[in-house]
């Protein structure tokens, strides 16, 4: 914005952009709060990652006291869910904070509270419950294994504070179109309203398994309960689950690189669109994480084949959109010949080379859930390692390195100190190490699942038959990127602690990045802001999806089942 | 001005910003390729499995 | 909306590739009748399963010139029955189920790779054409043995 300086220090290939603008104290504690817990859920859950990874690799063997699928379990929920989720609601606050009047409202501070204690006591009161060994259920929890009752509580506390935190972004945003009537709400604002609507659509699956069903069958006031139906649930939640971790990266793609990158956004419909299509198309998509079970007939599957390819659209979008912002502000530095511009990227800027990074990893991770959705390929790959390499090239990489991209210059934006270049330094090589240990472990979990090798299993030979004999040396590729892995999220930790407590004090903070638009950028049609009408569209197409499916779940009645503690 | 030049400025500019995305519509193309030939690879294993 | 010429391209290309495997798929599907495992028309209450039939009675049985069915019933740990013997070029018609968890029966390097949730019958057909000793194993995560459990066909 125009209240950037270039000042000081010298940083990366560019000087530090600081800015004028500054939080208020109570967004920053609110935000804060919010990146501590999340950091803290990613050392428990990384350092359970290692573990696993390690006796997985048969490198190590656990002691008796500590179960190889226990540790699994800390693993998903502490940062698929966990950290995930909490991340993503700070990152949300600050950019509300910084485009909707630059600060949060007393209200929508209120709830943002509400929604932190929520998520921090169900967090807590889950995490207890798999440490004590009493929740070894993995993160998707599958029935009729049955956890203690208080991890399905204390899921259900973390899903309904994020409401709470969705509520407090609506509010602010609801108050800004008031005050600005017939303007067009601002980019950031926009993209996270969309994403939380459909987190809140999507959610409505999953609250609807955990309260109707798991709580009262785990506490035993229902004997039993249907399987097919709480997985149809879960998934109704589980596929737009993964949209809710990408969309913040796509947020930080489409709004605050374009800044980094000193080019424009050239179109403020075009992204609007894009994040209108996942609201759209991201929920009815559930079936083909279930296509090879029983119970759904094969029409139904077929057509939510369908709508998935359908929601690669804005992805591929998203792909040149992302791209030519780049190259038009590489060619209005002078870049000439074909891929010149690629040269004038700021590579030394961490806040560019992590998110940069995660994109091209992007590419094997959107290959690879092309083939995933694929209806008959699926039996080729379903619940082989090939999965778990595709989520750790999406979310593991795609994400969490644009997360970790954009950690860095927002904890010093939120505390009033420094990024120093040595940090800047650290985190690219944090990076590098990161897209090396992926590689290693994502690239052979790959290919190891092709020739079959299962996912979420402890080490195992298979009483020595020689296929999984084969599988061996892989193994081995895959705990070292582990380990690598490891290495990255202690550096990632060490970053954002020394932002956090020891990095210099600034006289002005550093700049909150939030892109310009080209002189050329016409007003966005006010279609795209009625959000009554994607959201209706939404309902019917999931209705359209899933209503006759569920019918027949019904009509079919297959039995309940008891629970099960079988770890 | 009347309306025919500025349609042909107009035009001018669009081919102009078009020229400036040729980097872009390849890279795209090399990442639609790598998409392409996976999944041709593994329909070709699920192929060879039936 | 200000969408590049080159976007365009773009747009039509991937999206055209992606209706070009949706109609690949939709073809196998529909036309040759080759789906991933379903099968709508049989529940079965898993409390019950070992005195129902056919899973009081699981095992191999043939039905035809060289075809079999296969019925196959898992638990934790294990499959009943554990080893099964084929003749090469033999077609196997599953139907597998469980009793307790939801379990799964993969065959590595082949594509049977069937759910078992509790309540329904998984149906399946393949043909074995190729000698050897098939491992099959669970890969949904069942509780502390799933990765013991396993079971073999042996084709002759």
């Amino acid at each position: 914005m125009t209240d950037t300086t270039k000042e000081t220090p010298a940083f990366g290939n560019a000087n530090l952009p600081l800015s004028s603008f500054r939080f208020t104290k109570e967004d920053s504690k609110l935000i804060l709060a919010h990146l501590v817990f999340s950091f803290i859920a990613l050392f428990i859950g990384g350092f359970a990652g290692l573990l696993q990874g390690l006796e997985r690799g048969g490198l190590v063997k656990l002691p008796p006291q500590m179960g190889y699928y226990q540790l699994l379990t800390a693993h998903g929920v502490l940062l698929a869910l966990v950290f995930t989720t909490v991340f993503i609601v700070g990152f949300f606050y600050s950019g509300i904070a910084r485009t909707l009047g630059k600060e949060m409202s007393k209200n929508a501070r209120t709830f943002a509270w509400i929604g932190y204690y929520l998520m921090v006591i169900g967090s807590i009161v889950a995490t207890i419950t798999i440490l004590t060994n009493d929740a070894t259920v993995l993160y998707t929890f599958y029935a009729p294994m049955q956890a203690s009752p208080w991890f399905y509580v204390g899921a259900a506390f973390l899903i309904v504070g994020s409401w709470f935190s969705a509520i407090a972004i609506f509010i602010s945003y609801v108050k800004w179109r008031r005050e600005h009537h017939g303007k067009a709400s601002p980019l950031f604002a926009f993209m996270a309203v969309a994403t939380m609507v459909l987190w809140i659509h999507a959610t409505l699956g999953v609250v609807i398994e955990v309260v109707f069903q798991l709580i009262p069958w785990s506490f035993g006031w229902m004997p039993r309960m249907n399987v097919t139906i709480s997985r149809t649930l879960f998934w109704y939640f589980g596929h737009a689950l993964v949209y809710f971790w990408l969309l913040p990266a796509y947020v930080y793609w489409y709004v605050n690189l374009p800044k980094i990158i000193g080019g424009k956004i050239f179109s403020d419909a075009l992204p609007r669109l894009t994040f209108l299509l996942f609201v759209l198309f991201s929920i009815p998509v559930g079936f083909h994480h279930q296509l090879n079970e029983p119970g759904i007939e094969s029409f139904w599957k077929y057509l939510q084949v369908t709508l998935t390819m359908m929601v690669v659209v804005p992805s591929l979008l998203t792909a040149f959109s992302i791209m030519a912002t780049f190259e038009l502000a590489g060619r209005e530095k002078g870049a000439k010949r074909m891929f010149d511009w690629v040269k004038k990227m700021p590579w030394k800027d961490a806040r560019f080379f992590a998110p940069a990074v995660a994109m091209i990893i992007f590419i094997f991770g959107g290959a690879g859930g092309v083939i995933l959705a694929s209806y008959q390929l699926n039996s080729t790959v379903h619940n082989t390692w090939f999965v778990t390499g595709h989520f750790h090239m999406t979310l593991a990489s795609t994400v969490l390195l644009t997360f970790f991209g954009i950690a860095i210059w927002l904890i010093p934006a939120l505390n009033g100190r420094l990024l120093t270049p040595a940090i800047n330094k650290l985190a690219i090589a944090q990076t590098i190490i990161w897209a090396t240990g992926m590689t290693l472990m994502s690239g052979t979990m790959h290919i190891v699942g092709l020739m079959g090798a299962p996912r979420r299993s402890a080490f195992s030979t298979y009483g020595d038959h020689e296929v999984a004999l084969s599988w061996l040396p892989y193994q081995l590729v895959i705990s070292i990127g582990g380990v690598l892995l490891f290495i990255g999220v202690m550096l990632a930790l060490f970053n954002f602690f020394y932002l956090l407590y020891f990095a210099p004090r600034a006289e002005k903070p550093v700049d909150y990045p939030i892109g310009e638009f080209a002189e050329h950028v016409k007003k966005p049609p006010k279609i795209l802001e009625r959000w009554s009408v994607w959201i209706g569209i939404s309902i019917v197409l999931s209705i359209i999806a899933y209503s006759v499916p569920i019918m027949q779940m019904f009509q079919h009645d297959a039995p309940g089942s008891i629970p099960f503690r079988t770890w | 001005m009347n309306n025919m030049s500025d349609l042909s400025t107009f035009q001018k500019n669009q081919e102009q910003k078009d020229e400036n995305l040729r980097g872009t519509l390849i890279l795209v193309f090399f990442i639609g390729s790598i998409i392409l030939l996976s999944w041709i690879g593994v329909f070709s294993i699920y192929l060879a499995r039936l | 909306m200000d969408l590049p010429r080159y976007e365009k391209i773009w747009l039509t290309f991937g999206f055209g590739s992606l209706i070009l495997f949706l109609v690949i798929l939709g073809v196998m599907a529909f036309g040759q009748g080759l789906h991933p495992p379903d099968s709508m028309k049989t529940t079965i209450d898993p409390e019950k399963v070992e005195t129902t039939a056919p899973f009081n009675e699981p095992g191999l049985k043939q039905i035809g010139p060289n075809e079999y069915r296969l019925t196959v019933l898992s638990y934790v740990f294990g499959y009943n029955p554990g080893t099964v013997r084929i003749p090469a070029g033999a077609t196997v018609h599953f139907e597998a189920t469980t009793r307790d968890v939801v379990h799964g029966l993969y065959i590595p390097n082949t594509n049977i790779n069937l759910m078992l949730i509790p309540g329904h019958i998984t149906e399946y057909t393949h043909t074995f054409n190729e000698q050897g000793e098939y491992l099959f194993l669970c890969h949904e995560y069942c509780g502390a043995g799933h990765h013991i459990m396993q079971g073999r066909i042996i084709v002759e």
